[in-house]
């Protein structure tokens, strides 16, 4: 990423010098670091530093770098080489982490280390094997300009093998770590988490210093540390951990100090290389096994949670009069994705399918049930279905589809315009209205055994007239569930909060959820607000024109409906005056007008407790007396039936229809 | 079929159920009086009008019911009904005498 951006960059005329420039002379000054820890004079140094930068260099810049490190490496061993030497050892130095560079993009290194794979194809490909190539350049270069005996080729390659091997394995990461504690620097990193590391390494400090100034061998007490490190920190620990040790015992190697003190120098170096290696080796695998296993975990985590997503509707559905809100929250611990889902199917132009539900148990099987069923039950509820008859259906699939599966759905059917609501629970928790007044309570009612746990379910039915402006909230038990307080306490306490809560349903929702929920669930939960159009000053007077035909007949109703339903009006009564008054909207539609284009008009108000309504129209039409059967449904019988006085008074300028009808408002609900 | 009314017929092994959701008045008669007789005519066995999903029926919905009951009378047939006890439209079926008419069912078929 970084390189593209950086070649991208037109106005970076000098990104390219200076970067050559930069890893030019950071490898020069990795260089000389690793010449100071040579353990004698200058020749012999058992660790290389330069050829880890050089590394990072090519992976990260490409390798038209080359120069830098040619440069950088030549100018290094000016120090201790004549030019012609110092030139061709600079190939090998310069040839040896190009070629580890290029096999190590080739095997698909990921420079986090964070896998076994990556941890396996730098210690083996990336360190032991390239470096082959600068130890047998460098070696042959020293011996062909005489600097080294013939009988000295063999140890003098082997030093530089393991010298430039050591510094792949533990200056490369480190710089790698870096960059990865630059990301992490702005993420957020908890005050324990630094405190922790801080101790970690100051103590990993203290016992190798001890250690190697100790006259005991005490050198592996550093080893469970660094383990330590690295399953708590990864290899953004492990690394800076390594070198950290690699560079106390080099330097005590030095010195002659502690478990070096009088060994020979093959003894030494033997001794060094194989402790850097355990190091090394201890600090990767650990890292790369333990960060391989929690992406595992992760990893499956996040595959139920996305199925368990993109399981639940994308976008709510449109619908008019009705403002909604939905919540579904994973719980927080890793594994327990669980089955719940919500709804919202728009089963016509004024009713609304609401579905809340939990399949039983957890993870993807769980997740993927629960998208079965969920596609059923909307099928069925296309098909018109009432609730307690589609999960009676909806009961036969899960038996179908997994005789063992259970779950708990709540179906309801909304209209809007009218607040009434009909639902079928099968086994789920009720559903709560809160009301405009600020009062809450349960729906009970239509309730059953939940799905799944008998073949034939008795599935019942249950109605409820929610008041303008009112609120219905559906929820899964794990907003509820805790296992130290009753279930009856938390319903009891979601109550007062919702009915105390703000009226907006999504401040409502997160109100809720924050409440019952402060430390986030154990289960995962779903929840469902929808709340009717509030009316804040339900208009007294209704007036309408429409066009005198029948397609116009429908909409008229339901503004009518609407009105009665703003105007808190009883329903029972609010539907027989819709009733009486759509009936003469058709009588003026059919009787009314010929071929010709009129309209009629509506007129309602209410006075004390009576509820007047006219409907106009240009045309004559006769009304059947009394005496008239009323056999075959006749509009004029079902007026007269239904309200208290019906007056028509036909004229040659039109026919009005005055209907009058003593009404109640309703009693909200709760 | 418009948006107002979902006609749905389904034939089983015993008969013929014909679901009428949402609102039938003036405006859909017609369209819905089409899809029930597309479905009923050439039917056999018991024939069930489930109006359990109906929210609204005007006087021509009722005109409606009354025809196919004496279409199928006539053919020596019988018409079953279901409407929910508690439902609106159940007044209206009882104010123009169809209760009393045709068979009414006690549950859902």
């Amino acid at each position: 990423m970084r390189t593209i951006a950086i070649r991208g960059d037109p106005g970076g005329r000098w990104e390219v010098p200076l970067r050559l420039l930069a890893v030019a002379t950071g490898y020069y000054l990795a260089a000389r670091l690793g010449l100071a820890l040579a353990v004698v004079g200058n020749d012999v140094t058992p660790l290389w530093p330069p050829t880890g930068v050089a590394l990072v260099a090519f992976l990260a810049f490409g390798p038209p770098t080359w120069p830098a490190i040619a440069v950088g490496a030549f100018a290094a061993n000016l120090t201790s080489s004549p030019p012609l030497a110092a030139a061709g050892i600079a190939v090998g130095n310069t040839l040896a982490p190009l070629t580890a560079a290029y096999l190590l993009r080739h095997t698909g290194l990921r420079t986090q280390l964070d896998r076994v794979r990556d941890a396996l194809a730098i210690v083996f490909v990336g360190a032991l094997g390239a470096m082959v190539i600068s130890a047998t350049i460098g070696s042959t270069t020293l011996l062909l300009a005489d600097e080294i005996e013939r009988r000295d080729f063999l140890e003098t390659w082997s030093v530089w093998w393991t010298g430039d091997a050591m510094g792949v394995l533990i200056v490369a990461p480190f710089l790698w770590s870096l960059r990865s504690l630059a990301v992490g620097r702005r993420s957020n990193i908890r005050a324990a988490r630094v405190i922790e590391a801080c101790s970690l390494f100051a103590l990993l400090a203290g016992s190798c210093l001890v250690a190697v100034y100790s006259e005991h061998e005490m050198l592996f007490v550093t080893l469970p540390l660094l383990g330590g490190i690295a399953w708590r920190f990864q290899q953004r620990g492990a690394a800076p951990a390594g070198l950290l040790v690699s560079l106390i015992v080099i330097s005590a190697a030095a010195r002659d100090a502690g478990p070096f003190e009088g060994e020979t120098l093959l003894g030494q170096m033997v001794f060094l290389h194989t402790f850097n290696a355990a190091v090394a080796f201890t600090s990767f695998f650990f890292a790369a096994a333990v960060t391989e296993r929690r992406h595992m975990a992760e990893r499956q985590h996040r595959v139920a949670e996305t199925l368990q997503r993109s399981l639940l509707p994308e976008r709510l559905p449109h619908a008019a009069d009705v403002a909604l809100a939905t919540r579904y929250i994973p719980a927080t611990s890793e594994v327990a994705v669980g089955g719940d889902w919500y709804d919202i199917i728009t089963l016509s132009e004024n009713r609304l399918g609401l579905v809340i539900g939990d399949v039983a148990g957890h993870g993807i099987g769980s997740a993927a049930t629960m998208g079965h069923i969920r596609m059923a039950l909307r099928a069925y509820a296309l098909e018109a279905l009432g609730p307690a008859q589609a999960l009676a259906r909806l009961n036969r699939v899960i038996r179908e589809l997994n005789p063992t599966a259970m779950a708990t759905v709540l179906y309801a059917h909304l209209e809007p315009a009218s607040g009434r609501v009909r639902f079928a629970s099968a086994g789920h928790l009720p559903p709560l209205v809160i009301d405009t007044r600020a009062a809450a309570s349960y729906a009970n009612g239509g309730r059953s055994v939940p799905l799944g746990v008998a073949a034939d379910i008795e599935f019942q039915e249950a109605t409820v007239q929610l008041p303008a402006g009112a609120t219905l909230v559906l929820y899964t038990d794990g907003l509820i569930e805790r296992r130290t307080e009753s279930i009856d306490d938390r319903l009891e306490l979601l109550r007062r909060i919702a009915a105390a809560g703000p009226r907006d349903v999504d401040e409502l929702c997160d109100r809720v959820v924050n409440t019952l929920l402060p430390d986030g669930p154990s289960d995962d939960v779903a929840l469902l607000a929808v709340q009717l159009c509030a009316v804040a000053s339900a208009p007294d007077r209704l007036s309408l024109r429409a066009p005198a035909t029948p397609e116009s007949v429908p909409a008229t109703r339901h503004a009518i409906s609407r009105w009665l339903f703003q105007n808190q009006i009883d329903s029972e009564q609010a539907f027989e005056v819709l009733v009486a008054a759509s009936e003469a909207c058709a009588n003026a539609v059919q009787h009314a007008y010929g071929i010709a284009e009129g309209t009629i008009e509506i007129d309602a108000y209410i006075v004390g407790d009576e509820l007047v309504i006219t409907i106009r129209d240009r045309g004559r039409w006769r009304v059947p007396d009394r005496s008239e059967p009323t056999y075959g449904g006749n509009g004029v019988m079902i007026m007269r039936a239904l309200m208290d006085a019906v007056d028509v008074a036909s004229s040659a300028a039109g026919t009005e229809v005055c209907l009058r009808r003593r009404v109640e408002v309703a009693v909200p609900h709760g | 079929m418009d948006d107002l009314a979902r006609v749905q017929i389904v034939e089983g092994d015993d008969g013929t159920i014909v679901r009428i959701a949402g609102e039938v008045d003036i405006s859909n008669v017609d369209r819905v009086r089409q899809e029930i007789e597309s479905g009923v005519d050439d039917a056999v066995g018991r024939h069930v009008i489930d109006l359990s999903e109906t929210t609204y029926l005007d006087s021509s919905g009722i005109r409606l019911l009354f025809s196919i009951e004496e279409r199928l009378r006539a053919r020596g047939r019988v018409l079953y009904l279901f409407v929910l006890g508690d439902a609106p439209i159940r007044r209206i079926l009882d104010l123009a005498d169809l209760t009393s008419r045709v068979t009414m069912l006690a549950s859902q078929p």
